[in-house]
């Protein structure tokens, strides 16, 4: 459903140039488009800090 | 009252009852305040870092935050620190590099458009799978900071899709570099994926 978001909690591992790659693989995704070209919302990505 | 704590905080001194001695002995119960405008200036004795409010603090097993203010911090000297935790935000500085430009780095970030995150298991088009690659850049604004938790946030943006929030697996790629890249390349489907980390 659009505007259904799809959230993955893992633990973060930064990078010497303090970057930040991931890859997602599909196990039984059925083409699922997540940003759309020419607009929707892109990826971001959550770190909580203290 | 004062001369009670005075008195036990500098016993030899306070045996001596002079006061002009007690003037010139202030610094045994409050050490002058040192304010700090970087992690460099604070070194007592261990790496410390330079915390908003100004003061110095230092790694504390006594404290549930694990880290309170130095003896120099003034009012708040030695006191836990106890903040909440604050969520920083990042968008994707690359997204998606797929088919053969997702076995060269520098092809990925060329090919890379940041306005498209498709995940196919099986494309009905090319035949292969479609693997999204996200890249962020967090330059220094983690810094200093205690990571917690994080969390990859995507959002369906297609009427066709199928929706499933449970069917992709996350791997995190490190270094990102053509080695990386390839044993992430997933295998002729049926054959068993090569993960380098899963998350």
């Amino acid at each position: 459903m659009p505007g259904q978001e799809v959230v993955w909690e893992f633990a973060l591992d930064i990078g010497s140039d303090a970057s930040v790659f991931l890859a997602i693989l599909p196990q039984s995704v059925d083409n699922v488009q997540y940003w759309a070209a020419g607009g929707g919302t892109p990826p971001r990505l959550e770190i909580d800090v203290r | 009252m004062e001369r009670q704590r005075w008195a036990t905080a500098c016993p030899a001194v306070a045996a001596l009852g002079i006061f002009a001695v007690s003037l010139a002995t202030v610094g045994c119960f409050e050490p002058a305040p040192f304010p700090c405008t970087s992690d460099d200036e604070c070194t007592l004795g261990r790496v410390g870092s330079c915390e908003p409010e100004g003061w110095c603090a230092y790694a504390s097993s006594d404290c549930e935050s694990g880290r309170k203010f130095g003896p120099y911090a003034g009012s708040e000297s030695d006191r836990c620190i106890e903040r909440s935790p604050e969520t920083l935000t990042f968008a994707a500085t690359l997204a998606v590099c797929v088919g053969d430009a997702s076995l060269d780095p520098a092809l990925c970030q060329q090919h890379a458009g940041p306005n498209r995150l498709d995940i196919d298991l099986l494309d009905s088009d090319t035949d292969e799978t479609n693997i999204a690659y996200v890249q962020f850049m967090l330059e220094d604004r983690i810094e200093g900071r205690e990571i917690e938790r994080a969390r990859l946030v995507l959002t369906v943006a297609s009427e066709d899709s199928a929706g499933s929030d449970s069917t992709g697996q996350l791997v995190a790629v490190a270094p990102f570099d053509a080695v990386s890249l390839t044993q992430i390349v997933p295998a002729v489907v049926g054959m068993p994926l090569v993960l380098i980390r899963v998350l």
